[in-house]
């Protein structure tokens, strides 16, 4: 009996013999289409080291990005903070802050700059260096945690080149990378993996090594971001306060205090800007036509030097409006956080007054300091993190409000404390 | 009979495929699949930095938005541009078709014609397109 066949016999040399012809044509195309789809290849004189820490040689590969990093060179003026903010030096009395306090000038001023300061700013040692060498990964890598308590000079010492190209990229294939321990370790206590960032992250956390406030753990002096709650400022102030941390006692109001740090990256976080999508580069960064190319500008500054590459390419409002948009922000900013470091002077002055008074009140007197505590944090927030208030206005001005509030119920309960003196 | 019949089926499966590849969820308009072939690094990285990037995909200004014209022309395109691939005769210097430049024309106003209300089709009776001034939106070529 013929076996039933689901195709005639005679056909079936010929489907095997199409099916053949077709695998192997599919297979020959796809094996022609994988070897033509190359990687652009752009003629390199030689490789990076994989450790090169110096900016000069990275030049040589990359001449346009190194014009502009070079650019940064023109930032040359570094004013004392205390001119235009003269409450700074009260608020920061016992700290180092208030011998010396300066406005930044740039990436490539690091080391000159802070071996110019007042020695009094980098008694904690050698974490200080931290964010100021393209070196420091290295060394962190070479004596592990004991980097961190070894004095500022031994490290110092050895730093020749500012921060620069290794601190963001990966000399290999130039994509961006983290090179600083904090940043990962601040989000593995999170319970998120850095290293599955987008582009458009890393846009922003690159900067945020960096750019963001930070203390020194308590005994291991280890550089630490106090993002285990979040990373707005009333997140951070909490997360402080259930470790009972302080960093400092103010001498005159008595007060533990805690001390924000440049927060610009948390302080983005949620702004019209960063909602919208953008990232720390593509403003600080923006793409410049340099002869018959565009590089992205390695010039970090403020975006209003190059309104037209930065703001420009969404905003077609022109120049003098976007300018006096930002200024007028800024401005603002600027007036709320002046009333609101001068409430804070008068609530450190009530708190004095308040301590010198004989068999004052223990317990408003420490309500007061409270209050103290928590505007200060609120108002060095804003005054500490660059940009006036621009990186997030809304926040700013929020924090500001606090801040105020704070102030004067720190004044009104050290008054009362007084009043309530037996 | 029953040749056509089976014949008909396969041109019905097949242009319903072909449609099929204007659908968003396979992300076939965007600069992840279209810089899949390196030789678009260039247009890719430019409209990364581009304020476009933030509303557009590649497709939507490439590609004519309606679903036949779309699907038919991006199948057409896509299949040139992989035999260029295959053969290794992708251009030195990416340039658009005319049939692109039309394509493009017609996206750029399918979006920014309030803004140009009073102007209409600027490449109408010999003039100019859009992108002859706006020379670097989003690319820098």
């Amino acid at each position: 009996m013929p076996v039933k066949r689901y195709l005639p016999k005679k056909y079936s040399g010929v489907i095997i013999l199409t099916a053949v012809v077709i695998i192997t044509v599919l297979g020959a195309a796809a094996y022609q289409f994988f070897t033509n789809n190359q990687e652009l290849q752009v003629e390199r004189l030689g490789k990076i080291d994989a450790n090169e820490v110096d900016p000069a040689v990275w030049g040589q590969y990359y001449p346009l990005h190194y014009q502009t990093y070079l650019q940064n060179q023109e930032n040359t003026e570094k004013p004392s903070h205390f001119e235009t903010k003269p409450y700074m030096e009260v608020l920061y009395a016992g700290l180092g802050y208030a011998n010396e306090f300066n406005e930044p000038r740039g990436h490539v001023y690091t080391l000159e700059d802070i071996r110019a300061i007042d020695p009094s700013r980098y008694k904690v040692g050698a974490s200080c260096n931290t964010c100021k060498s393209t070196q420091i990964p290295g060394l962190i890598e070479k004596y592990g945690d004991e980097y961190y308590t070894m004095s500022f000079e031994q490290i110092n010492s050895q730093l020749e080149h500012p921060i620069g190209c290794l601190d963001c990229h990966n000399p290999e294939t130039m994509e961006l990378r983290i090179s600083r321990p904090a940043l990962i370790e601040a989000f593995e206590r999170q319970g998120k993996d850095i290293s599955k960032a987008t582009r458009q992250e890393m846009r922003s956390l690159v900067c945020a090594q960096c750019h963001v406030t930070y203390y020194f753990l308590p005994g291991t002096k280890k550089v630490t971001f106090p993002w285990d709650n979040g990373v707005k400022a009333d997140q951070i102030l909490e997360y402080y306060d259930q470790k009972d941390f302080s960093e400092w006692t103010h001498p005159e109001a008595g007060t533990g205090l805690v001390k924000p740090r440049h927060a610009e990256y948390e302080i983005f976080l949620g702004s019209t800007h960063e909602s919208a999508g953008l990232a720390c580069a593509d403003c600080h960064m923006p793409y410049m036509k340099i002869g018959n190319t565009k590089v992205s500008s390695h010039y970090w500054t403020s975006p209003l030097k190059n309104i037209e590459q930065s703001c420009g390419v969404c905003h077609r409002e022109g120049n003098a409006w976007l300018e006096s948009r930002v200024r007028d922000i800024q401005d603002k900013t600027k007036e709320l956080q002046d009333i609101a470091g001068e409430a804070m002077v008068k609530a450190v002055e009530q708190l004095g007054l308040a301590r010198q008074t004989e068999g004052v009140d223990k317990e408003l007197l420490a309500k007061a300091q409270e209050m103290h505590r928590k505007g200060q944090w609120y108002l060095d927030y804003v005054m500490v993190t660059n940009g006036y208030g621009f990186h997030n206005p809304t926040e700013s001005m929020n924090n500001l409000g606090k801040a105020i509030d704070y102030a004067h119920q720190a004044i009104q309960l050290a008054k009362d404390a007084m009043d309530k003196a037996n | 009979m029953k040749k056509l019949l089976l014949l008909s089926a396969a041109l019905v499966l097949g242009f319903s495929l072909m449609l099929l590849t204007k659908h968003p969820a396979l992300g076939l308009d965007g600069a992840e699949f279209c810089g899949s072939c390196h030789v678009m690094e260039e247009q890719v990285e430019s409209y990364l930095h581009s304020a476009h990037r933030l509303g557009t995909e590649c497709g939507d200004c490439h590609v004519p938005h309606s679903l036949v014209p779309g699907a038919t022309y991006k199948a057409y395109t896509g299949t040139k541009d992989l035999i260029g691939v295959i053969r290794d005769k992708d251009p030195y210097e990416i340039k658009i078709s005319p049939l692109g430049q039309d394509i493009i024309q017609d996206n750029c106003l399918r979006c920014h014609q309030d803004l140009l209300h009073l102007v209409g089709d600027t490449e109408k009776d010999g003039g100019k397109y859009c992108f002859d001034c706006h020379r670097s939106t989003p690319h820098l070529k």
